[in-house]
This record gives C-alpha cells, structure tokens and sequence, in this order.
C-alpha cells in the first residue's frame, strides 16, 4: 500500500464522506427518538410483544451510499485522461484497486457504525427511562441478550453491506463509463432483488409469497426477514416464527443475495480484464453480463406473469422494451448490434409461446 | 534499455500494433507515423497502460509490469491529467505521491516558461497546459520519458526552450521517446527514429540509415518528363515534383539507371542535392507504407 496516496485519498474523499457519515447520523438520531420502546419481555409465561428498534432507516441509506461509491472511486476507469494517469503508476493493478476500493468502504463503516451505536445508545438510555415500569420482569435480563441482537443485526448488517459494496464494484469495474456503470450495477441489483421472485414462481413456493412485500427485497431479503429472527433473539425465544413457506425463501434469498458478493471479490482481483484500457470508448457490456442479464429477463417474462394478473399480456412487451432501451443505451446507439437483436427476438418468442399456453 | 519483443495489441477487431519488436538504447527517440499508426497505444503499452495480448516489454532487463520498472517510467499523454483541477502545484503534489521529482527544478521550469503559479491548470490554454506538464517531466528523477505529442500548441520560441530542456535531460542519461506529427521539431534533437505504419514497425534508425538508399538530384529538363517515363527507365520512383522549371527527383539508388535516364533526356541541368530531415522522415514513412501495401 502507497501511503503517501492512503493519506492523498482519504483527505480527498473526507468531504463527501462526513456528509454522508452526517446523514447517517441524522437518520439514526431520528430513528433512536421515534423508535416504540415498548420491548419484548417475558414474566411468568406471559409474553408482551413489542417492537425493536428501527435501524432499517440506517441501513437502507447505509445501502445506498454503498452503492454509489464504487461508480465515483472507479472514475478512473471511465476517463482516457485519468486512467492513462492510474494504470501507469508504480503500483500493482491489484494494490491499486484494492486501495481505491476498500479505503472508501472503510471510511462509510466508520459512519455507519458510529449513526448505528449511536441510535441503538440513544434507544437504549430511553428504554432505561421506563425501567420503573418493568419492574416485575428484572428476572427476565432483557438487557444483555437484547444488546447481543443488535450486534447480531451490526455485524450482518456489515457483511451484508459488503456484499452489495463488493458486487456493485464488480459491476462498475466491468464498464467502462460511468454510465454503463450505473446501468450494470442497476441491473445487477434488480436481478437478485427479483431472483427470489422467480426461483420462488418456479418452484410454486407458497402462495402467500406474492402477497408480502418479500417478493421484491431481492438483496435485502435476508435483513427484512431477519427481523423476525431479531425479534426472537431479543425475547430470548428461537423457536422459529418463520412460515414453512418462508424459511426456503429465506435461504434461497441469503444464497442469491450473498453469494454474488463473495464471488464478485474473486472476480474483481483475479479476471484479468481489460479494466480501464477501454476509458473513453463506446459503452462496454462483456458477454458475461449480456447473456444472464438476457436469461434474467425472461425468466421474468415467463414467471411473473402471474403477477401482474390482468396485466399479464403487458408485462412480455414491457419487458422487450426495456430491453431494447438497457442495450441501446450500452451500444451508445438506437441501432443495436446484432447479438442483442437476437436475444431480444428469443425473449419475444418465449413471450408469444406463453400467450399461446396461456390461452390454451 | 526498454525492449519489445513480438508485441500485438488489439481493440475489438481492430489490430493496433501487430509483431512489433525493437529496442531503445539511451537518448532520444522520435516515434513517427501517420495518423492511427499505433504510436500512442505503443507509447501506452511500454508504460503499462495497456498490457500487450502477445509478447513481452522489459525495462532494464526487468517487465515493464513491475513496480521497480514502473517507478523509472513515465508517460505523458497528448491529454494529461491534473487531479482536482487544481494549479501547478496541485500537479507536482499528485505526482509526487508516485515519483521523485526535484521541486526546484519543476519551478524553474515553470517559471521559465512563465506560467502562472496561482491560476488553474484548467483555465491554461493547451500549449500552456503542455509546458505545464513537460516542466514536471523534465523535474522528475526518472530514466525514461514517453511523451505523448510533446511540442502539440507550443509555439516556435517556447519549442526552442523545449528543445534545449530535452538535450539537457539526455546527458543525465536514459531514453526520452517523443511521438510527435511535428517532424520539424524532432529533427535536430532525436538520435533515432521509429516509424510505425498500421501498427508496424516501417522502418528505424538514424537520418542517415533512413536515407541510405535514397537518392535526391534537381534536373532542367529540356521536354517534358512524366512519372511513367522515369519508371520506364528501370528507376524507383519515391517522389517527383516541379518547382518551376526544376524538377526534383528522389529515387531509390540505382546509378546506371539514372545515367540512362539523363542520356536519354535531354537537359540544362542535373545534379544530386542532400535530401532534407523532414523529408526523409516523410519520404520514409511513404516507402514503408508503400512496401506495406506490397
């Protein structure tokens, strides 16, 4: 690691990353006042539930920070200019990107572990506050495991983040714009986060699935569903509360979510790619992220409509549209090259094909 | 020494530079070639922007991919960047987080050109942004220089300071490599010479050995004489062309046919003129291109 750059990147990105750091503190600040303290407790076999703490808030800004900060540290893969600068510099591709990546990710794990304690001290010194009212449960030591729950939900929280941080930097280290960037890491996301929607179509996983705002969580899945887990630590009670529908859903989602994180750190350091050698030129979308984001789209066409009900006839077409917009946007042109003509044209006839058995 | 050995880079279906193999010794190279030759993308690959699809580049016997290589190496490109859009002194921070470079050096250079110190790098023209930039080559305690287009929008009397900055900078040792279009500028200060020609190598070495089979000579001719004429004669024909009443031919040597020639024609004057720098380097990239095409 050059440290003289450490030190020239950190002052550099310190700005923005104290404002989000702020941010994140707002929200926590928020969070930790609003929050019901009304909390689980358990005397004498009578339970009282209550609700926990709302870090989702935290999180999903914590999330969205994570995703744009690769696509604005990656600029160097994006600009003639800079990458001439970066690529030419007396350090290893891999230190380099390991160093552009991982200091940003830290610096933003700062803020969000400070805004999460923080919301979680605030929460804590007013549930303190109504001690005198729970007087009668003292035997029952809701403090400690109660604590350990929201480091169980921290450190998942961490890992999970990282695992969107690294796959959406994957994502952003394939293109070769800015703009190609936001649009594969778009994508990407929005695969995984219907991924459990059609896995779970396919395999007829429990009706009830449709009709819960799980269906289109996709990479938050697991931090959604887990608060029911939260809920179980806090109270002291693991017998699961997880539906028999969800707790597959619950897995498939942890796979789908966390799996490409981990898999896209190996593929960021040890592809070799022509990362950054195509700054400047038109839009880049290797074959790699064509074809599943093809196979993505229609099996999104052949499983979601069900979904859509009446609606169902629109969804095909919409689709293809959508389609054709993603690759024109990628060949920077109306006139889509022929490879992408073609897949447009497979996921059009899957779509006739399921109006026809439809119809039948 | 920088080497190259069997290089071939491609863009899509595009072949940039295709088999190229060569070696630089001390002192300074002028890269030519027209336009979309490849000498930019070769410049990138032997500072390790680009990594070569085939072969290999060593600096001192040590791959160009190395960090110890890396850090004696630097290549200004035609667009160089200066980070935060900050002034000259953003500049020399940055680049000195990667480089050593002697600050007093840099600012002489700076102050020599008489570039503003305060204002933005951004708000320079283009020629100062250059000046800007080859000041910081020139301060930097490095082996090899690869400059990108070096003398592009610097004018004539700033070109001269130039000149003498980069001769100065040669007895430290070292390769300077400057592609350049500008093949005036170059002649005067560039021991050798590459010419690259669709990405290959067309032909290197000094002025003399560029022109070593050339022949110039200024002719009166009596009548008339046409291109197929002088062809006829069993000449090699690079470039004819009429200054008035003189025509001067460049022709590759071949003496028993030009004796033909002039007892066949009839004519006042005839005698062989030294070709000029600029024109051997144009006349050669011209015959490289032509034995490409063959």
């Amino acid at each position: 690691m050059n440290k003289k750059f450490l030190a020239y990147q950190i002052k550099n990105l310190l700005p923005m990353l104290v404002g989000m750091s702020i941010v994140l503190l707002f929200v926590a600040f928020l969070s930790g006042i609003f929050s019901d303290v009304t909390v689980f407790v358990r005397t004498g076999g009578t339970e009282i539930k209550g609700s926990a703490l709302a870090v989702i808030p935290l999180v999903i800004f914590f999330f969205v920070f994570l995703f744009s900060l690769p696509q604005r540290v990656l600029d160097y893969q994006y600009k003639r200019q800079i990458s001439d600068t970066y690529l030419q510099i007396p350090m290893g591709r891999n230190a380099l990107r390991i160093q552009i990546v991982l200091v940003p990710f830290v610096m933003l794990l700062i803020g969000f572990t400070l805004a999460f304690w923080a919301e979680v001290g605030i929460y804590a010194s007013r549930v303190a506050a109504t001690k005198p009212y729970l007087s009668e449960m003292e035997n029952t030591a809701i403090y400690s495991p109660y604590y350990l729950g929201y480091l169980y939900a921290y450190l998942h929280f961490v890992f999970a983040g990282f695992c969107l941080y690294a796959f959406v930097a994957c994502m952003s280290s394939i293109s070769n714009s800015a703009r190609s960037a936001s649009l594969t890491s778009g994508l990407g996301l929005t695969a995984l986060s219907l991924a459990p929607a059609a896995v779970a179509s396919f395999f007829n996983v429990g009706s009830d699935f449709y009709s819960t705002p799980y269906m289109f969580s996709g990479v938050a899945l697991p931090i959604v569903m887990q608060n029911t887990v939260f809920q179980n630590i806090i109270a002291s009670d693991f017998s699961g509360t997880i539906g028999s529908y969800q707790l597959p859903i619950f897995i498939i989602s942890v796979v789908l979510a966390y799996l490409p994180g981990i898999l896209s750190v190996f593929y960021y350091f040890f592809v070799p790619e022509k990362k950054g050698e195509l700054a400047g030129s038109k839009s880049y979308c290797p074959w790699y992220v064509k074809v599943p984001a093809f196979l993505g789209m229609m099996m999104l066409i052949m499983f979601t409509s069900p979904l859509f009900g009446i609606f169902r006839l629109a969804s095909g077409p919409l689709f293809l549209v959508l389609t054709y917009f993603i690759m024109a946007v990628y060949d920077s042109s109306f006139k889509i090259d022929l490879a992408s003509g073609i897949m447009i044209g497979i996921e059009g006839l899957v779509f006739i094909t399921g109006v026809v058995i439809n119809r039948q | 020494m920088i080497r190259a050995s069997r290089i071939r880079k491609n863009f899509a279906d595009k072949k940039a530079i295709n088999n190229l193999s060569f070696e630089i010794d001390d002192g300074i190279v002028g890269l030519v070639g027209e336009n979309g030759a490849g000498k930019s993308t070769l410049l990138r690959l032997l500072s390790g922007v680009y990594n070569p699809d085939e072969g290999f580049i060593e600096i001192d016997g040590i791959s160009n991919t190395e960090v110890s290589s890396k850090a004696n190496l630097f290549f200004l490109p035609d667009d160089p960047y200066c980070p935060n859009g900050g002034c000259v002194s953003e500049i020399f921070r940055f680049y000195s987080l990667f480089y050593e470079i002697d600050e007093g050096i840099f600012y002489k250079y700076i102050r020599s050109f008489e570039l503003p110190e305060n204002k933005k790098v951004s708000t320079f023209s283009k020629g100062m942004r250059r000046q800007a930039f080859l000041s910081l080559c020139l301060a930097m305690k490095i082996k090899y220089l690869l400059l990108d287009e070096a003398f592009d929008g610097i004018d004539p009397l700033t070109m001269e300071k130039v000149k003498k900055a980069l001769l100065k900078k040669r007895q430290s040792g070292g390769s300077i490599v400057i592609a350049s279009h500008n093949i005036h500028a170059l002649d005067g200060i560039a021991d050798t010479f590459l010419l690259l020609t669709k990405g290959e190598l067309g032909a290197s070495g000094n002025k003399e050995d560029l022109s070593a089979n050339l022949k110039k000579y200024q002719v009166l001719f009596k009548e008339d004489v046409t291109k197929e004429d002088i062809i006829s004669f069993g000449l090699r024909l690079v470039s004819l062309k009429k200054v008035g009443s003189i025509t001067h031919l460049i022709v590759y040597e071949n003496d028993q046919a030009i004796q033909r020639l002039m007892q066949a024609k009839e004519h006042i004057l005839f005698e062989p003129i030294p070709i000029d720098a600029d024109e051997i380097l144009a006349l050669s990239m011209a015959v490289a291109k032509e034995e490409e095409n063959e």
